[in-house]
């Protein structure tokens, strides 16, 4: 038998659930007094839905007879995957929640998480935030949401005109819905700022930039459910089995069919135990072993050469590179992995094609991620694996709506729909919006601080704390508002609580009060506004893969919570800018008679406006009958074949890919299916067909960047590669006149990305097969970030001073989003400093399957915190036994920061000798004291811990400012 | 005759506990009771495999046996369940289980056993189907309404399998065959006897 | 009422395990606890073991990943 009861007193140590068990007295949690009675009528509704069709009559009956039970369908708000829930409400209250087999995305699974989730609606024992809260004398006092907006109004406003509003940070969200995270980016935009950001910065901004620099979009190019065609599966910096657990069904599934399944992380992580080859590489040399692989690729001919002619450009370069740099012998020296297992790994992947990379957090968390996530496309590319189902870059995202904050969200480089900040764009919203450029630019303190990106999520600390004259704006900032984003996701802890310690004015809407409320020791100056979670408001939510799903509004907001959309009408109301900010809004009445925008109208109005990636066929309509009808679309290609029309609708899901995966093309009218596998020039653009974007020019040094004669989407009427459309090439073809009058009216002197009639999309798709945004070479060279071809250099903190000197880092930049950054300086001092010797152990820093993000939300989760009670860290027993450290023991994890921070020792050989990693979930404590007393009473996570990231240190990526939390040094002692 | 079982299937459970909180969420299972735990042996080495363990429904079940006040019954489908109004809380259960089922809450200050709890396979107890009663006892009785146990049905990889014996083997079957191996089921043989190889089992065979 | 459906249940599932040819598993022990009712005997199902069985039959195929559960929901939907 494989699995012995022997082995279990093994697994009940290294389990704090059963530890808690055993060791504590068991404590009960009282159960729910309305919770008691309310079984019966709660349960003949929920499976009303779900029962086979014979019984579902009388189950209505009974349902009808037991009062207001109702099922509302949502998704989890808590990873990417999407995964639906049905919601059981009885009278109001959430009493049950009930798997949904029918969706195609997770098919009724959940991960603890998911499966927690009715945990949101408890109004008992609830550690929510309450009420508005205001610091006075260092103690947290209840006050009105009037006064709240007034006094925080009042300060921001005098800030506004004392500084300027670049003196002010805007932290949103990706747990925000997508109508929230577009408003929020509107709503900052009016107050005249661009500091704003949210969690995609410290997530996946490194792939972003450097996967839409190499073929167009930026995101996950086909999808978890995808993995199911796919022949070989590459994880690389990815522990999918805990930060994304519904992914593995289909991966396990894939894995069943025949799929190869290879994992490479520093840890032998629970995804890594499923797989059929583990690779131990040493965190921070990713480019090392891609290329390693890649020189084994071109050395045996495996490379897809008529791909790479046809679509890539550069490839001929990097394949020198690849060969002068990377051979066995170096690859081994940078990332301690021998020959063979990086050559049965590239073999594997050439043999096994379609073959697909998945990677996460490991990739992208460094000062050189942007290097990393190319080289993995580089990877693809070379392998034809773009573009084809089973293959693709399958990046998977953290948040549940971190890619739709990313689309369309609060970020501090662009305007909604990656228009970026150019006069053009501002002009394209403006009008979207309905109101007038010249006093949108009024709204700023000049055109040029409206053009400049503003500062970022992971750098907001240092725009307090930095010399006012070393920073590219006029004040420094001395307001901080956090906006459903947690504080110990973000590095240099030590210095995050000088700088909430040294501005104005810290305000905090969000559910939870979070580890801000508790981090800085302040008298005064913090307000805490409580917000609604997802499950309190309806609104769109974009999934990894690109699909968007509607929640339904499950239960009123709690306690005196308000939606984020109601908060921001509030204090728009009190800054004067509210009439232009809801324009295009019918505005309705929260149960507090608190007025909020329509959630569908925000959605109508960034269909309207988000062209360049197809977030305009979205409509609320169209979604909702995807919801009522997910189970007609196939678990492998998302598609639903036949013709089913949705009752409420009218509508006819035939042909539609499951949440119309953006880009979804065009009006709404005109019914482009979504795209589930970008760039996929089989298909036809109406299937979901496409190529790479003509983005970067025609052509570079004289080779053409264009896409060869014969590589065209399906059916397109032009055969070869061509540039993007406007009018004038509308014209100069021939096809402008298939335009309507109303069309060519809005699409004169417009291109495809800002005809607001859509009328150059539908002629070049429906009429012509032919994708407007041209058809170009993905780009293996991208010759505008500091490394055109992926180069390795070393972390700002390496445990190798010896290869500092033969992979240095980037020189500093100067101003650097509006911050001056450190590169070789910080480097330098470390290696002069000998910091690798007094800081032996690599810190590299993860998910738990428990817990989400900050963590707030999900250790104040009763079910989610008896699991997991205790921060610790991974060492290996070798490390532990030079130490003289005990399994569970408590410790000291210091790093060169001077932060030291109690943990207790998971003694273990996930991680190899050397290498150490604490989960980033945890707060609450700070450097070994409990911050109990300093959250507001009843608010405080049931479970709290040391932060990572109160010891994690310098170094951000050299293209979007990501911080390198994923390979720095410690050293580990007993406490 | 339909006979209610439990499959882990190894090759599949990733230890995400989502079983775990689907249980305590769907019957209010305080904290320090775990009617359902995962166990993982090899952890952080090759090798490592996770099994998702809660009471059996054994066929033979020794806390049966061994109860000195008979509190417990089958019922028809096979699921083991118990009167908490007949429990003294002795625990000969607990040491008479060999997967560690019996849980018992503490009740009063002196650290004096409660009465046992455990899986119910979602069925609720000898109190009338969906009563207050019941839901305070035992928790919610899902089978009642038509719906199988909650960690099996939120499974995340669909690794823990709940139902008829037949049906259940018979998706297990579908998977070994496909992959190739894996054939053997976690407990098997020691809750329900016979062989832990699917291929023993009747209807097992490829 | 639970006594009617108790007897009613016990005719059932008499007639079940002479049909079936597994040996009878449960150990000749004596429940001194209370008697309780069958799972089918509630409002949902109304005694119809056939009917509560075929419920519980489709929803276990809902664990199949390589079956049709979802595909057999389609034909459902008009």
């Amino acid at each position: 038998m494989l699995l012995t009861r022997k082995s279990e007193g093994h697994a009940e140590l290294r389990n704090p659930l059963a530890r808690a068990a055993s060791a504590l007295a068991a404590k009960t949690i009282d159960r729910r007094a309305f919770l008691k009675g309310s079984g019966i009528a709660a349960g003949s509704a929920a499976f009303a839905s779900q029962l086979p069709l014979n019984l579902i009559g009388e189950a209505n009956a009974q349902a009808k007879a037991a009062g207001k039970t109702e099922v509302k369908r949502t998704v989890c708000t808590h990873c990417s995957v999407g995964c639906s829930v049905d919601a059981v409400v009885q009278d109001g209250v959430w009493v049950r929640q009930e798997p949904v087999f029918d969706s195609p995305l997770n098919l009724g699974a959940h991960c603890a998480k998911g499966a927690s989730v009715r945990e949101h609606g408890m109004v008992e024992h609830s550690h929510r935030l309450k009420y508005p809260m205001k610091l006075e004398n260092g103690k947290y006092k209840r006050i009105s949401w009037d006064q709240a907006i007034n006094e925080i109004g009042d300060k921001l406003l005098q800030l506004k005109k004392d500084f300027g509003p670049d003196s002010t940070f805007w932290v949103g969200s990706s747990k925000h819905n997508n109508e929230q995270a577009y408003l929020f980016r509107k709503f900052v935009s009016m107050f005249g700022t661009n500091n704003m950001d949210h969690q995609a910065r410290i997530c996946h901004s490194t792939t972003v930039a450097g996967v839409a620099n190499t073929w167009g979009y930026g995101a996950m190019t086909n999808s978890y459910n995808d993995l199911q065609n796919a022949k070989c599966m590459f994880f690389i910096g990815s522990n999918a089995a805990e930060a994304h657990p519904v992914s593995m069904l289909h991966a396990l599934h894939a894995k069943e069919t025949g799929a190869k399944m290879i994992v490479a992380d520093p840890r032998f992580t629970r995804t890594a135990s499923k797989a059929d080859q583990y690779i131990r590489f040493r965190s921070g040399t990713d480019v090392a072993l891609l290329f390693g692989m890649l020189y084994h690729i071109f050395k045996n001919g495996w490379e897809d050469q008529p791909y790479i002619n046809d679509r890539v450009y550069g490839m001929d370069k990097v394949r020198e590179d690849v060969m002068k740099k990377w051979t066995p012998d170096k690859v081994t020296e940078v990332t301690g992995v021998p020959e063979a297992e990086v050559y049965a790994a590239a073999e594997t992947m050439s043999k096994n094609r379609p073959s697909t990379i998945v990677w996460c957090m490991g990739q992208t968390q460094h000062s050189i991620g942007n290097a990393f996530v190319r080289a993995s496309c580089i990877l693809q590319l070379a392998l034809g694996n773009i573009g084809k189902a089973g293959g693709g870059a399958n990046i998977y995202r953290g948040h549940d709506n971190v890619q739709g904050a990313t689309d369309i969200g609060p970020n501090p480089d662009s305007l909604p729909g990656y228009y970026g900040l150019a006069a053009g764009a501002w002009k394209h919203w403006c009008r979207v919006w309905g109101v007038d450029y010249e006093w949108m630019k009024a709204r700023f303190p000049s055109q040029t601080m409206m053009e400049k990106s503003g500062m970022t999520v992971s750098r907001w600390i240092d725009g307090v704390l930095e010399k006012n004259e070393l920073i590219d704006q006029d004040s420094n900032l001395r307001a901080i508002i956090y906006w459903g984003h947690a504080p110990n996701s973000q590095s240099r802890g030590l210095e995050m609580k000088q700088a909430m310690e040294k501005v104005d004015l810290m305000v905090i809407v969000d559910p939870y009060p979070t580890a801000a409320s508790a981090m800085p020791d302040r008298k005064d100056g913090v307000y805490l506004l409580p917000a609604a979670t997802q499950f309190e408001t309806s609104g769109s939510v974009t999934a990894s893969n690109r699909s968007i799903q509607w929640r339904e509004k499950v239960i009123e907001p709690l306690f005196e919570s308000k939606t984020d959309h109601a908060i921001m009408t509030l204090f728009a109301k009190k800054f004067g800018f509210e009439r232009e900010m809801n324009k295009n809004y019918k505005m309705v009445k929260d149960k507090a008679g608190t007025e909020e925008p329509l959630i569908e109208d925000i959605t109508r109005e960034f269909n309207k406006g988000s062209w360049t990636i197809g977030y305009t066929g979205q409509s609320p309509e169209r979604l909702k009958a995807h919801m009522r009808l997910m189970q007609h679309f196939d678990v492998k290609t998302l598609r639903c074949t036949e013709s089913v029309v949705d009752k409420e609708s009218g509508y006819d899901i035939k042909g539609d890919y499951f949440g119309l995966p953006w880009p979804c093309y065009g009006t709404p009218e005109v019914k482009h299916p979504g795209s589930p596998v970008l760039y996929r020039t089989d298909l036809k653009m109406m299937d979901g067909g496409g190529c790479f974007r003509a983005n970067f020019g025609v052509s570079k040094d004289g080779v053409n960047l264009l896409a060869e004669e014969g590589s065209f989407p399906s059916g397109s009427d032009i055969t070869t590669g061509h540039p993007e459309f406007d009018h004038i090439l509308m014209k100069k073809l021939g096809w402008w006149a298939e335009l309507t009058p109303e069309e060519q009216k809005e699409a004169e002197g417009k291109n495809w990305k800002t005809d607001l009639s859509g009328g150059i999309q539908r002629v070049c798709m429906v009429n012509h097969n032919t994708h407007f945004w041209g058809n170009a070479k993905a780009r293996a060279v991208v010759w505008n970030f500091p490394d055109g071809i992926p180069q390795h250099r070393e972390p700002i903190y390496s445990p190798r001073p010896d290869l500092v000197a033969k992979y240095p880092t980037h020189d500093d930049k100067k101003a650097f989003w509006r911050l001056p950054t450190l590169y070789k300086t910080a480097q330098q001092k470390a290696v002069t400093d000998k910091v690798a010797e007094k800081y032996p152990i690599v810190l590299t820093s993860g998910r738990l399957v428990e817990y989400e993000g900050g963590g707030d939300e999900t250790r104040s989760n009763p079910w989610l915190a008896e699991l997991q009670q205790e921060n610790f860290v991974e060492v290996n027993t070798k490390d532990a036994e030079n130490r003289g450290i005990k399994y569970w023991d408590f410790v000291w994890v210091s790093t060169p920061t001077g932060a030291k921070i109690k943990v207790r020792a998971l003694v273990t050989e996930r991680v190899g000798p050397g290498t150490s990693f604490i989960p980033f979930h945890f707060a609450g404590w700070w450097q070994g004291k409990d911050l109990l007393d300093k959250y507001p009473d009843g608010s405080a996570p049931i479970v709290r811990g040391e932060a990572v990231n109160t010891a994690t240190t310098y170094g951000y990526d050299s293209v979007t400012m990501m911080q390198e939390t994923k390979t720095t040094l410690c050293n580990i002692e007993r406490a | 005759m339909a006979r209610m079982k439990f499959i882990c299937d190894a090759e599949r459970c990733i230890e995400c506990n989502g079983c775990v909180t689907a249980c305590k969420s769907e019957h209010e299972v305080p904290w320090g009771v775990n009617r359902r735990r995962l166990v993982t042996v090899n952890d952080g080495v090759p090798g490592e495999r996770s099994i998702s363990v809660s009471c059996m429904h054994c066929s033979d079940a020794p806390c049966m046996a061994v109860c000195p006040v008979d509190c417990f019954y089958k019922t028809d489908e096979g699921i083991v369940l118990h009167d908490k109004d007949l429990c003294i809380g002795c625990g000969y259960c607990f040491y008479a289980c060999p997967f560690g089922a019996p849980q018992f809450p503490q009740a009063g200050a002196f650290g004096l056993r409660g009465k046992m709890d455990k899986c119910t396979y979602c069925s609720g107890g000898p109190e009338e189907n969906h009563s207050a009663e019941e839901f305070r006892k035992y928790g919610r009785n899902r089978l009642a309404e038509g719906k199988l146990p909650a960690c099996a049905e939120m499974c995340s990889t669909k690794a823990l399998l709940a139902g008829d014996a037949e049906v259940i083997t018979k998706i297990y079957k579908t998977r070994v065959v496909t992959r190739g191996k894996g054939e053997e089921i976690w407990g098997w043989s020691m809750a329900y006897g016979g062989s832990d190889k699917l291929s023993d089992l009747p209807g097992g065979k490829a | 009422m639970k006594f009617l459906a108790r007897l009613a249940a016990a005719g059932a599932a008499a007639a079940l395990v002479a049909a079936c040819t597994e040996p009878s598993q449960d150990p000749a022990r004596s429940y001194a606890g209370k008697e309780d009712a069958k799972a089918y005997s509630g409002d949902a199902f109304k005694g119809d073991k056939a009917k509560w069985e075929s419920a519980l039959a489709a929803r276990s195929e809902a664990q199949n990943d390589y079956g049709n559960y979802r595909a057999a929901g389609k034909k459902k939907t008009p």
